[in-house]
């Protein structure tokens, strides 16, 4: 039986982390490539793209041999990578260990897009939304709960509040939660379509800014619960203290004017973590570098997040990872935890000129080095759905 | 025991093959009657036997866009019980939603796709390419009802209501919204059945749960909508007090065992703090594929052969993420007749399976605990629901 408000004690930490991105694959290269502004950026392999305006992809730079539990599963090879990594960094074998650990898949198109380009017709079950969640679960032979949280471009933050529950319900011992996508034809079309895709470097909040490259990528964390960390003596990254759902409940495809549902997505993850806007020592935006969500985001964490006039330090990935839609809010994650790690900020890269409509300190080109021990995530996506992660030292 | 603060379901609203009232879908699920049809889906394609809707289903929203099926029939559960003008942003009542799928948008997909390369990548519609992403559904729907405290897809195959009714529960207790509304919804398509077809596992007859003659499932298309809040709050609002979530098992990924079915349904009686004998009624996931003889044998060895066990799959058909939400409003609104549905079957009992006490006409209900079963492939989940014979105001 629930009753409204009552709220689980357990903490939640994460002890492992796996990714593969346009910026690197494995943990150290991908650090390496956000400090370095490295972005693996390729022609689109599609044909006919000579009359589009934005000719560019950012793809994950090599591929490992296939160990994907289904050959239909190729695109997915990319998830099973950052599962494998994650899983190792956290010291835990789900096929040998009596922990009972589960899986929650973020993603914006991924599900489908396995299933119509490579394996409906082969394999049907390639065709139901989760079927990423389930192949990770039987590969990793992952026994607790399992879901997919297709929630547009915020879902793999969206997937970790979801296990975040799952654990603080007892429902599993770990649980692997992330996101991903792959990058396919129809999202390039229908991006493109909204003028959303860029033709030059993706440059968020710079006044020069046209968007964004999509992009692919996998990131995955492994969670779990403070006092099992401890008792296994696992390394933790960090505390996820806290977080907050919005809507902007405005349109479908344009975020809210005035951030609504950004601005109580941060309010609630501070409440929840019991912090103050000033212990907030980085945000890590969703920014993504088109005109109309770069502004409101600004003007969010202005108004939400400005302690005695400072402005609060920002930047964004996607401009060396592309938008890697239902990955990137994980992705993104993996990038905040090991800014906490590294005692650094990762830059804003390909900064220009500043944009009067987008007054905040986005730490343009250079890492800033800085003691960090509070972070908030941001991320959001199509129909107005926002999440904030509130990241915190342990 | 329950307190004002308990949550509980204080709305339902339904579209399925047997109507759009409630009352009128119960009745003839009482009667014992079927909604399952032969139906000539698409001019030229051979005949099938599925539960489709046969009423007029919009195509357009309120403004104009262009919808798909299932956020169509979305669309028309929630208004059936939430204003068609939204609920406007408010400090005191903060509105989440939940959409689950386990299809998605297939048929949009494909129609977009093939549009693309039809007449060029660069003149795909911007209007059409939010139907394309996974989280559309949750998006018109968003914005719609007015949902500011969030909106977000869950995709879990046929147990997606299920999880998403418990994810609801759990972000409530965590006090992310004051109120949910869980919508879930699953459409029929020309695409769909082709890729259903190539499985082997469905029934071209009729739907026979648990039946001699049993040859698979047919499939249906619905929606249903339900909206979560607190008792105390349901009784301002007008509500009712329709049933309230005891206990669960979660959803999980095991192999199709016995064991791990009938594991699973006491771990839900466990999370409920009841015993077998508590329950009145087990509304089996059975929808006549080969699973049935699995969940027959785990149901026999958890409630052996007295507790009276039905499923309405023989009349709803098998609606993927919206068949767990039919089976729990079905069970509701025959309960407040003072019934259990009847299982609709072509043939007796199949006596090779375990015996069980399978309801074949509706039968008075002696206790109000009701199990709900979910399996699907090798995920599983079983909740345990309290469903007074009268509602009253909450």
């Amino acid at each position: 039986m629930f009753d409204s408000g009552e709220i689980s004690a357990d903490r939640i930490v994460v002890t492992g982390i796996g990714v593969c991105s346009p910026a690197g694959n494995g943990q150290r290269d991908f650090w390496d490539g956000l400090l370095r502004g490295r972005s693996h950026q390729t022609p689109p392999p599609w044909a006919r793209v000579e009359s589009m305006r934005c000719r560019s992809v950012c793809r994950v730079p090599r591929r490992t041999k296939a160990t994907a539990p289904d050959s239909s599963f190729d695109t997915g090879q990319i998830a099973v990578d950052a599962c494998q990594e994650a899983l190792s960094d956290a010291g835990i074998a789900p096929a040998v260990s009596r922990m009972r650990v589960g899986i929650v898949v973020g993603t914006a198109m991924g599900g489908f897009d396995t299933g119509v380009n490579y394996g409906a017709a082969r394999v049907p079950e390639l065709a139901l939304i989760n079927s990423p969640a389930h192949l990770l679960a039987r590969a990793f032979f992952l026994t607790g709960p399992v879901s997919a949280v297709p929630a547009a471009c915020a879902a793999g933050s969206v997937a970790i509040v979801y296990a975040m529950l799952q654990l603080q319900q007892h429902r599993a011992d770990a649980m692997l939660a992330g996101g991903f996508d792959t990058i396919s034809d129809v999202p390039f079309a229908g991006f493109s379509s909204l003028h959303l895709l860029t033709n030059d470097c993706v440059r968020p909040f710079d006044r020069g800014r046209t968007g964004f490259l999509i992009g692919e990528g996998a990131g995955f964390l492994v969670l779990e619960t403070l006092a099992s960390a401890r008792k296994r003596k696992a390394q933790i990254y960090a505390e996820i203290r806290g977080f907050g759902l919005g809507a902007d409940s405005y349109h479908v495809v344009h975020p809210h004017p005035e951030a609504q549902g950004l601005l109580s997505a941060m309010k609630c993850a501070l409440k929840m973590g019991r912090c103050r806007v000033e212990d907030i020592d980085y945000v890590n935006s969703h920014g993504t570098a088109t005109k109309a969500n770069d502004k409101s985001e600004s003007l969010a964490l202005n108004v939400g997040l400005r302690p005695n006039g400072r402005k609060v330090v920002t930047s964004s990935f996607k401009s060396v990872l592309g938008h890697t839609m239902g990955a990137a809010g994980a992705i993104e994650t993996i990038g905040c935890l090991l800014a906490l790690k590294h005692r650094c900020v990762p830059p804003t890269w390909n900064f220009q000129e500043a944009d009067p409509e987008c007054d905040i300190d986005c730490v343009p080109n250079e890492p800033r080095p800085m003691v960090l021990k509070t972070i908030i995530k941001n991320s959001s996506g199509f129909g107005g759905t926002n999440c904030s992660l509130l990241l915190a030292t342990c | 025991m329950m307190t004002s603060n308990t949550i509980a379901i204080a709305r339902v609203g339904m579209v399925c093959a047997l109507g759009h009232s409630a009352l009128a879908i119960t009745r003839t699920l009482l009667k014992g009657e079927s909604g399952v049809k032969k139906v000539v889906f698409q001019t030229g394609s051979p005949a099938a036997t599925v539960a489709t809707i046969r009423s007029a289903v919009p195509t357009l929203t309120p403004n104009h866009w262009p919808i798909n099926r299932a956020t169509a029939l979305a669309l028309q559960a929630a208004h059936a019980i939430l204003p068609r003008n939204g609920t406007p942003r408010s400090a005191d009542l903060r509105l989440g939603l939940i959409h689950a799928s386990a299809y998605g948008n297939l048929h949009s997909l494909l129609t977009y796709r093939s549009d693309m390369y039809k007449f060029g990548l660069n003149r795909a519609s911007p209007m059409q390419f939010p139907n394309t992403i996974l989280h559309a559904a949750a998006s018109y729907l968003s914005v719609d009802v007015g949902a500011s405290a969030f909106n977000i897809t869950l995709s879990n195959q046929s147990l997606s209501g299920m999880d998403a009714l418990e994810t609801a529960c759990q972000l409530m207790a965590a006090g992310a919204a004051d109120r949910v509304v869980v919508v879930t919804s699953e459409a029929l398509s020309q695409e769909l059945l082709s890729i259903l077809k190539t499985t082997d596992d469905l029934d071209w007859d009729s739907p026979d749960p648990f039946g001699a003659k049993r040859a698979g499932y047919v499939p249906g298309e619905a929606a249903v909508a339900m909206i979560l809040e607190p008792i105390a709050r349901a009784q301002t609002s007008g509500g009712l007090k329709h049933a309230v979530l005891l206990g669960s098992s979660g959803v999980s990924c095991g192999p199709q065992t016995v064991a791990v079915y009938e594991q699973t349904m006491r771990t839900a009686l466990s999370d409920a703090r009841l015993s077998a004998a508590d329950v009145g009624c087990v509304m089996a996931n059975a929808n006549g594929s080969p699973l049935d003889e699995i969940e027959a044998r785990a149901i026999a060895a958890v409630f052996g052969d007295q507790v009276p066990v039905t499923s309405v799959k023989g009349a709803f058909g098998e609606c993927a993420a919206a068949g767990s939400l039919l089976s729990i409003a079905a069970a509701i609104f025959c309960a407040q007749k003072g019934y259990h549905p009847p299982t609709k079957g072509r043939s007796k009992y199949d006596h090779t399976l375990s015996p069980i006490n399978l309801l074949r006409k509706k039968t008075r209900v002696v206790k109000p605990v009701v199990m709900v079963n979910g399996f699907s492939g090798d995920i599983g989940g079983c909740q345990v629901w309290h469903m007074p014979t009268h509602a009253g105001t909450a």
